[in-house]
Formats: C-alpha cells, structure tokens, sequence
C-alpha cells in the first residue's frame, strides 16, 4: 500500500541510465534556478525606498531620485556578480558554487563557511517565499490567519512532492508561472513608461525640493544601507553556478547564458520598476498594507484582469522562490557530502534521479523554521541576506586567488571583475551584518560557524571510520567462537523453536534465556523447556522490577566475559505480521532489544523471522 | 552443552551453602558447560542483577573448597555482589 501511495505522490523509479534524459536545456532550467533571483524584483525597489524613508524619520533627507543612481549601481553589481560567476562557469565547467571555489583556492575553512551560509540561506529562503506567499492568501482571506504556519507547511510539503518527481516535472509544473512573472513585470513596465510619456497618466506631483545636502558619515551610511536593502534583488544569482549538473551538454555553456539571461531579466526589470516608480511617484506605504508593485499596476491598469493577473503572477512567483533552494540545497548537499563534510545519504540519487534525501532535509528544516517563527515574514527576513553575501563574497575572492595561479590568457582582467564584484558584495555584507545584526541576523552569524563546525566534525568522524576500517593493518583472526544466546517466552513455541535451531546451526554453544517476570516457578519452566529442547540450557532469570532489557544486558555482558575471544550472538525469534496493522498489536520488546543490542561491541544481533500466514 | 540433572545437582548442593555464607540475597540459578567441556558458568543472581562465576571444568572437579570459596569471592566481589567485609 506504501509503495502504491509513494507511486502516485512521487512516480516510478526512474533508471540510472535515464539521467541524461532528466537533464535541461536553457529554457526549461531558467524557471527552476531563477525564480528565486527573478521574485527578487518584487520587492527589492520597495525595500531600497524603505531604508531611504527610515532615514527621512531621524532627519535624514535623501531625494527619492536618489533611488535611480541606486538602483544602476545595483543593476551594475548585478552585471559584475553574473559575469563573475559566468567566468567561474568557464573555469569550473562541472559546477563552481562558492564553496567548491573557495575549496579550491580558499581552503576548506572559508568553504565550509560558504557552504553552510548556503545552505543555511536556502533554508531560509524556502521558509521566507513561502511564508511570504501564505501572508499574501491570509491577507485577501483573513480567517486563514490564525492558520498560517499549518499552511506554509503545506505550501512546503507540496514543493516537496513536486521536487520530488523528478527535475524534468518540476520544471513543466513551474515554467509557466515563472515566465508569466517575467512578461507581466516587463508589460507592466513598459505601459507605464508608454503612457506616462503619452501623458495618459497624471503622475504624481514631483515631491518638494529636498534641501541642500550636506555629505556626512550618517547620510553615507544611509546611502549604503539603502543600497544594500536594495541589493536583495542579487539573492538567488548564484543558484545557477550551483545547479550546473541539471543542464544538457555543454552543461556549463548552457549554465552560462541562463544565467546572464537571469542577470538581463532581473536587472531590467529591477532598474525598470524602481524608474516607473519614480516617474509616478510611487512610494513604500509604511503600515505595509500595499506593495509598490501593487500601486504601479493599479495606478497603470486600473483595478481590472490585467491588475489581478500580475498580482496573482507576484504571489506565485513568491512562492516559488523556495524552488530555487530545492534544486539547489540538495545539490550542494550532495558535493559537500562526497567530500564527506555531510551525511553519505546526502549524495545519494533517490528514484526519481534527483537527491531526495536533501529535498526532504530541507523541508523539514524550513517547516522547522516556519513553525519557530511563527510564519511572521517580518520576523524572518532579517536572517535572510547574510548567508548568501557570505557566500558571493566568498566565491569572488576565491575566484582573484583562481586567476592569480592560472595561465589563462585575459586572467588579468578576468581577476579585476572578480576583485571588484568581491569587495562589493564585501561592502553588502558588512552593512547588511551592521544593520540587521540586532534584529535577527545575529542568528544566522552565529549559526554559519557553528554548521561549519559541524561539518567538519561530520568529516572527522568519516576519518576516524575510514581509519578503523582500513586493511592497512589488518590481521585475519583466529577462528571464531560464538556462545549464541536466545532470548524466548515462557512458554516454547514454533517461532522460538525455528530460532533455537537456528542457533544451534551456528554454534555448539547455545543458551536460552527467559526473563521472568510473572514469578512462574522455575521448575515448571525447566519442565516445559526441556520437553522441547532436552539438550540447551535454559537460564531464567527473575525480574523483580519487570524489566525484561536491563537484566538481559547484563546477562549477555556476562556471558561475553564468561569464555576467552567469545563472540555472542543473540538470536532474536521474532514474527513478521501479515498485515501491516498486525504489527501493532503485539509486544515491541524485540525492537527495544536490538537498538539496545546495537551498540554493545562483540555481540551479533540475528533475527530469525517466523512469517506469519495471516 | 547440557549437564546432565546428577551433575548438575551436585554442582548446585556444593555451591548453595557457599552462596549462601557469602551473602544470602544470592541465588544459585543456573549451571552450564561449554562445548569444550572447558568452561563452567555458574549462574547466580542478586535482586535483578544476573552474574555468570567462571571455573576452569577440571580444576572445578578437584577444586578444594576454601580455593572455591576464594575464587567464588573474588568473582562475587570483583561484580560488587557482597560487601567488602564478607569473608
């Protein structure tokens, strides 16, 4: 029945030999590794006006025309960060996310950090979109409000199942919002500027001549705060550089024009909405009831179809940010963990040839997330930025080191773009650590030491294990002795009889073992027993406290120092029920029994099945 | 490998009162013998506290009872099953 269930949820398995045939072309890969980059545009003009406002609020008075300058210079550094990571593209043809860049020229300290802000940002970045997505539902339907961290879990859980089918089914279920995203913002944009020049539209009247500015650290401060609320709208561009390995050959050339594709779309559409926005004096309203977007396409539209075509295009470009994370969280996971930094499951391809196992660690931990935040956006989005910056940063600088040892012609000009994309984002980072750091981003400085610590640890120990388990030393043993060890009930039965066979069919040395607990007399038990089974020993032991696990560990311990070089097997009679149900209905001491078993050295565990027919 | 019930009845009537001096909270539960006919497990148990008392199979037959009460002692002391000022 489960495997039917998982059939329908998630499909049948795929052959490893189909893997080629799951990869994409340009088109069909944009929608999954840009829609995190490309949602970006929502809301990172509003963001930018915002920091400018809060400065209007202590006597700060930067003109809103200011936005223009700022939102070239981010589109600028848009341009530098995406030919940075295309030239790291062409270095690193297999897939050069910031942490496979910084291995190779930082060392492994600054990747694990570029690896675990990542990873972290990902997980964030699935629980902003979809909580942000859910705030949009509860807002038109407000009885919902009371149940939005349940259904941003379910918003979680159902781009979950949707990753899960595989990469070529994830792309056909969410290519058409993504591009219908796309061609709404720029039909937005560009009716805005037709009937503004037409002069169909009575803009706003220009805001009042800002007084004389006077240069001075606060303003410069407020300059770089807005720039870099505004650089938001840069999150999600390395997505592509992680995510090569999903493009069709030449994998790395395909990778590289989506991602100036990604570049060209998010940068005109940013730098487009901050100018309309401007020309019609669209401003951010400070209680949040309304987006920038929203009042654009209201003022442009009117409240018709095409007004709710791009507000509903808005939500569900939001929402599908998170993914973005899911194509690429898992990916990361999966080169982290063939170095061993992750768990080994982490690299493991699941049916649908895609890494289940960190699709679903990713929704657990940022359904986590949802449920410790409370689904409250505002409370999350400080964590947000840091990550990711550390993590651009990263990977620019380790890409100077990269054209620094090569001899690649052009390396010299090709290590400038990098420099400046690197102390750019540099500059982004420390304002956005400064600004945001008492208000949550504390949280993710901290946390991105602390997984990267982890990590190492993780590889520690696969260390330790390799080391262990290396022939390098190795000494083939003396022959085994085992004395096998069978746990059985009061009464003997067909199970325990198959399991005393059983034992004895590995050992000459076989002991039954009751754990009496209902104070039967021994003698009837001794009795019983060896009406069946004349020639093994049963010991049993009263269990005044009846407990059945303590007093048979310890009797095992016994029985390992009993003989010299003994091993002991215990060999568990248990039955397998006919109907999954079945199962519950009967004693589960032999589960606690193994779990305590499995980690006392020199004791084999054996289960002998009985099967039952009904 | 099973004694037979004669054997294994000696073995029981030679230790109980051995047991017994030694701290009378201990049972004599069980007694079994090795493939090897080598080692010899005593089983005994103290409240839900199982022990298995190890003896040499032919040094236990001519074993002289106060090394037997010696052996069985220290392996009785060495699990914290009798006090030190037993003995």
């Amino acid at each position: 029945m489960l495997r039917r269930l998982k059939q329908i949820l998630i499909g049948s398995p795929l052959e490893t030999a189909a893997l080629p045939e799951q990869r994409l072309g340009k088109l069909g890969a944009l929608p999954i590794l840009a829609s995190d980059n490309l949602s970006s545009a929502a809301y990172a003009t509003e963001e930018m006006l915002l920091a400018i406002a809060a400065g209007a609020s202590v006597g700060l008075l930067l003109p809103p025309f200011y936005s223009i300058p700022l939102a070239l210079a981010i589109g600028l550094l848009t341009l530098i960060v995406a030919i940075s990571y295309g030239q790291t593209l062409h270095a690193y043809p297999t897939g050069g996310g910031a942490y496979t860049v910084a291995k190779e020229n930082l060392g492994v300290a600054p990747a694990l950090v570029a690896g675990s802000a990542l990873l972290i940002d990902y997980v964030l970045t699935v629980s902003v979109s979809v909580a942000a997505g859910i705030a949009a539902i509860t807002s038109a339907v407000p009885s919902l409000y009371d149940h939005r961290v349940g259904l941003s879990v379910l918003g979680v859980v159902l781009i979950l199942f949707a990753n899960l089918r595989g990469v070529r089914e994830n792309a056909a279920v969410f290519a058409p919002p993504v591009y219908f995203f796309v061609i709404s913002i720029y039909l937005l944009i560009g009716s805005a500027l037709v009937r503004y020049f037409m002069g169909d539209v009575v803009a706003a009247p220009p805001p009042p001549a800002a007084p004389q500015m006077t240069w001075n650290f606060a303003l410069i401060f407020l300059v770089l705060r807005s720039f870099a609320s505004g650089c938001t709208a840069i999150t999600g561009i390395e997505a592509v550089a992680n995510g090569v390995r999903i493009f069709r050959p030449p994998a790395s050339r395909n990778a590289a024009m989506t991602l100036y594709m990604m570049a060209a779309f998010l940068g005109t559409m940013f730098v487009g909405i901050t100018v309309v926005c401007y020309l019609y004096g669209i401003q951010p309203i400070s209680d949040g009831s309304e987006t920038m977007l929203s009042q654009l396409g209201r003022t442009v539209f009117g409240t018709g179809p095409i007004y709710y075509a791009i507000q509903g295009a808005t939500m569900a470009i939001l929402i599908l940010a998170a993914n973005t994370s899911f194509a690429d969280f898992p990916r990361l996971a999966s080169v982290m963990a063939q170095d061993r930094f992750m768990p080994r499951q982490l690299a493991n391809l699941g049916d649908r040839l895609v890494f289940s196992n960190g699709i679903v660690l990713l929704a657990v931990a940022a359904s986590a997330l949802i449920a410790i935040f409370d689904a409250q956006t505002h409370k999350l989005l400080p964590l947000y930025l840091v990550g990711v910056f550390t993590a651009i940063t990263l990977s620019q600088a380790g890409m100077v080191i990269h054209w620094k040892r090569s001899r690649e012609p052009g390396r010299g000009h090709r290590a400038v773009v990098n420099a400046v994309g690197a102390v750019l984002t540099g500059l982004v980072l420390i304002v956005i650590a400064t600004v945001k750091f008492t208000h949550g981003a504390w949280i993710v400085i901290a946390a991105i030491p602390l997984l990267a610590l982890a990590c190492r640890r993780v590889r520690d120990h696969y260390y330790v294990v390799g080391r262990e388990l290396s022939l390098m030393d190795y000494e083939k043993p003396e022959e085994l002795r085992h004395t096998a060890v069978v746990p059985v009930p009061a009464t003997p039965n067909k199970m325990v009889l198959a399991a005393i066979e059983y034992a004895r069919s590995i050992s000459k040395d076989v002991i039954a073992i009751h754990i009496n607990r209902d104070g039967i007399d021994h003698e009837q038990l001794q009795q019983q027993w060896h009406n069946w089974t004349p020639d093994v020993p049963l010991v049993v032991l009263d269990s005044p406290y009846r407990a059945i696990t303590q007093p048979l560990m310890r009797f095992i311990d016994e029985i390992h120092n009993w003989r010299d070089e003994d091993v002991v097997t215990v060999v568990i009679p248990e039955f397998v029920t006919g109907r999954w149900w079945h199962h519950f209905l009967h004693n589960q001491t032999t589960a606690f029994l193994k779990v305590a078993l499995l980690f006392k050295p020199h004791v084999v565990v054996t289960s002998v099945p009985h099967h039952l027919r009904r | 490998m099973e004694l037979t019930p004669e054997r294994k009845r000696s073995i029981r009537q030679r230790l109980e009162p051995l047991l017994a001096a030694l701290n009378p909270e201990l049972k004599f539960v069980e007694v079994i013998l090795d493939s090897e006919r080598r080692n010899l497990g005593v089983v005994v148990q103290k409240a839900d506290q199982p022990a298995v008392l190890r003896f040499d199979f032919v040094r236990y037959v001519s074993m002289p009872e106060a090394e037997l009460r010696s052996s069985l002692e220290q392996q009785l002391r060495s699990r914290k099953m009798i006090d030190n000022s037993t003995g």
